[in-house]
């Protein structure tokens, strides 16, 4: 980066439009700017880095939130508002870069109120849309530290509790930060291959081992599994155990349907005994009744018999039989049997025989008669006994047997019941409502197994597909992983490269700040860089009595030229290896680099400053110039500034010089004017008069 | 484990990716050297 231009409108002590060119030719690059106290030395500074990288206030000096001149100001009515504007144009690698920064500031209640910020960058003539990005890239705000100074700032570098300035120095001079932000970046990338991994892990619920639950549930299926064999194998002993019980039971149930036959067998024979009673009662009553029939019979039997001989012989008339009822039947033509009377016919003549005997009437007749109808009811009457008897004998015997019967079935059914019985039914049912509950048992535990199988069953299925997920996580956590590892090896890499860069740096550093150090001074101290990175001034009997601030100024002058030239050669040579990369070329601007030294400092620094950068912008009160600073400077100058102070009352009347000596002439550095502001004026170097 | 020049050549892309995307933002440049190693580790 070399600066080219800077222009300033209505910018702070800058009425109008104001600009310097910065001498930029390779043995030509120092420019100095000549300027009184509080004429605007630091404002060039401010503008230069405010332009650059902005800000709502500025970067150095007092009032800072004040950016426009004060007569542009006042030239503004109430309420009315103008742009104030910086312009630095420089060159990095060949490209020509135009950065504008502005602010739109108002007049209100007569004070500056600052509107709207602006910036525009363009390279090459092309607007950028990245500005500030643009600026960043060539020369960083961090960067900033160690190319532009305030007076005082030249020596913070220096100081011992800051070692971390020069280290994070050397990393952005040589662009090692380059490899530092490659560092960071791959770092933050490993950082999301870190969160990829845990998310994936944590997305798949996964928490334990899916082989080992896998295991662990298998076997647990195993054993429930046998369990649940043992179980059915028992329950299946307690149904036979049952269909055996509950045959003993149908059994005792026949056994009862008999014994219910048994009381009817019993009824009956209780039926049968009681008419076999009464059969015998009647018999009793029928022979008291009747059997004397038995013993008539036989007389009337004799009797009748007799009777019956004597009819035939005709000693009998017929007795009972009225004359006037035989001839009646006689009269009608029919017998008493119903056959017909036909004269000569066997009935008639009976009839005819029996009206003959019919009218003889006596006594004896009539009685023999009657005696014989009575015989012949009385035959039928023992006739029907004897068949009532009979009958009655029957009915006995088979009453008789049917008892016996009946008693044979009731014997043989309480031989039935009493065999039956002995299995005792109470005994079974209790066996019974024993092995049921067993069963039971066995069949609520077979249940409870078949749920828990089932449910292992599940959970080796969810195992297995997370077997399965896992190991396919697994395959991706392994990629992740793979890729953490490249990132980590990147890494490694590119930090060992840092720090073996780095220290070599330092000591190529060391070397030379001890060399420029022993020239521009020599004294019998001795400056370098430790390893702590600390710029150390040591006397000649190595004590660490601390630095002068003279000391501290050019060691870190020192310091910051010999970090350019050797950026400067990395820059040219470029590549040490695949790793390496590009260091930068930068201006410096310094701000009053004197302060109070003496002359000899003032010399030693002076050359110190000029070998500082390819580019060195000094911003001197001219008090502090003379003709040996001149002489270091002069070969190296393409031309100077004056800033030119205009004022209603001029400061060498109040005993101040303000004038200054350059190139064997005089130039005033202010004017009596009637407002108060500044101009720039370009100083030309006559090279051929030295 | 991957060879150095594979490591090698995976940093200069880097530096590569920091040069040409400046002025995006770095979660950008982190996206693409993120999809760089995802590039040279495949599965």
């Amino acid at each position: 980066m070399i600066l080219q231009r800077l222009t300033m409108t209505d910018f702070r002590q800058f009425e109008t439009f104001n600009q310097i060119d910065f001498a930029n030719i390779q043995d030509k690059h120092v420019s100095i700017v000549f300027a009184s106290n509080g004429v605007g030395k630091t404002t060039i500074l401010t503008a230069i880095v405010w332009c650059l990288y902005g800000g709502k206030k500025l970067p150095y000096g007092d009032l800072t939130e004040q950016f426009m001149n004060k007569n542009s100001f006042e030239k503004l009515h109430e309420g009315e508002q103008a742009t104030v504007e910086v312009v630095l144009t420089f060159e990095d690698r060949g490209k020509k870069y135009i950065v504008t920064r502005s602010v739109v500031v108002a007049k209100e209640n007569l004070k500056q109120v600052n509107r709207s910020f602006d910036l525009s960058v363009t390279i090459n003539n092309e607007t950028q849309y990245y500005a500030q990005e643009r600026i960043d890239s060539v020369l960083g705000p961090s960067m900033k530290e160690y190319f532009f100074f305030d007076g005082e700032g030249i020596g913070k570098l220096a100081d011992s509790s800051r070692p971390d300035l020069v280290q994070q120095g050397i990393k952005n001079v040589m662009k090692i930060d380059t490899r530092q932000t490659a560092l960071d970046l791959i770092k933050e990338a490993k950082k999301i291959f870190d969160k990829e991994s845990t998310t994936i892990q944590a997305k798949s619920g996964i928490t334990d081992i899916p082989e080992q639950r896998i295991d662990k549930i298998e076997e647990e299926l195993e054993q429930k599994k046998a369990n649940l064999q043992q179980a059915k194998e028992y329950r299946d002993i307690f149904e036979t155990k049952l269909a055996a019980i509950d045959k003993e039971l149908l059994k005792i149930k026949d056994i009862k349907r008999e014994a219910e036959k048994k009381q009817l067998f019993q009824k009956e024979l209780e039926t049968v005994k009681k008419r076999l009673v009464e059969e015998h009662h009647e018999q009793k009553e029928l022979i008291t009744k009747k059997a004397y029939l038995a013993l008539s019979s036989e007389a009337l039997s004799n009797v009748s018999y007799i009777l019956e001989q004597k009819q035939k012989k005709g000693e009998l008339p017929l007795l009972g039989i009225g004359k006037h009822f035989i001839e009646e039947l006689i009269r009608q033509h029919k017998c008493i049997c119903g056959e017909e009377l036909i004269a000569g016919e066997k009935h008639y003549e009976h009839i005819m025989d029996v009206m003959k005997r019919a009218t003889a009437k006596s006594d004896l007749e009539g009685s023999l008669s009657s005696l014989g109808t009575f015989v012949e009811s009385h035959k039928n009457d023992y006739k029907d006994f004897m068949n009532s008897l009979k009958k009655n004998r029957a009915m006995i015997d088979q009453l008789k047997d049917d008892a016996s019967r009946l008693e044979q079935n009731i014997e043989a059914i309480l031989n039935e019941i009493e065999d039956g019985l002995a299995g005792n039914e109470e005994n079974l049912a209790s066996k019974q409502r024993e092995v049921m509950q067993e069963r039971d048992e066995k069949l609520k535990l077979i249940g409870q197994l078949e749920i828990k199988i089932e449910q292992l069953d599940d959970e080796l299925k969810k195992a297995k597909k997370d077997l399965e997920v896992s190991q396919s996580i697994s395959e991706e956590v392994q990629l992740i992983r793979h890729r953490i590892s490249f990132c980590e090896q990147a890494i490694m890499m590119l930090e060992s490269k840092n720090q073996e860069e780095i220290e070599s740096i330092r000591k190529e550093l060391s070397c030379r700040l001890e060399e420029r150090f022993e020239s521009m001074l020599h004294s019998e101290k001795k400056a370098y860089l430790d390893e702590s990175f600390r710029l150390m001034v040591i006397g000649k009997d190595g004590d660490e009595s601390g630095k002068s601030r003279g000391e501290a100024k050019l060691i870190s002058l020192i310091f910051i030229s010999t970090l350019i030239e050797l950026a400067k050669e990395k820059e040219t040579s470029m590549a040490i290896d695949d790793l390496s990369t590009g260091a930068g070329i930068y201006p410096i601007v310094v701000d009053s680099p004197y302060g109070e030294f003496d002359a000899v400092y003032k010399k030693t620094i002076s050359k110190a400053l000029k070998d500082l950068s390819p580019q060195v912008i000094i911003l001197l009160n001219q008090e502090q110039w003379n003709d040996e600073i001149e002489n270091v400077f002069k070969d190296s100058m393409a031309h100077a500034y004056r800033l030119v102070a205009h004022r209603p009352k001029l400061s060498f009347l109040q005993g101040e010089r303000n004038s200054l000596y350059f190139d064997k002439e005089h130039f005033e550095l202010e004017v009596q004017d009637d407002r108060e502001f500044t101009t720039i004026e370009r100083l030309e170097v006559n090279h051929e008069s030295i | 484990m991957a060879d150095q020049s594979t490591i090698q050549e995976f940093i200069k892309k880097v530096f590569e990716i920091i040069d040409e995307n400046k002025n995006q933002s770095k979660n950008v440049k982190i996206d693409l050297i993120k999809k760089e190693v995802e590039r040279k580790v495949r599965r």
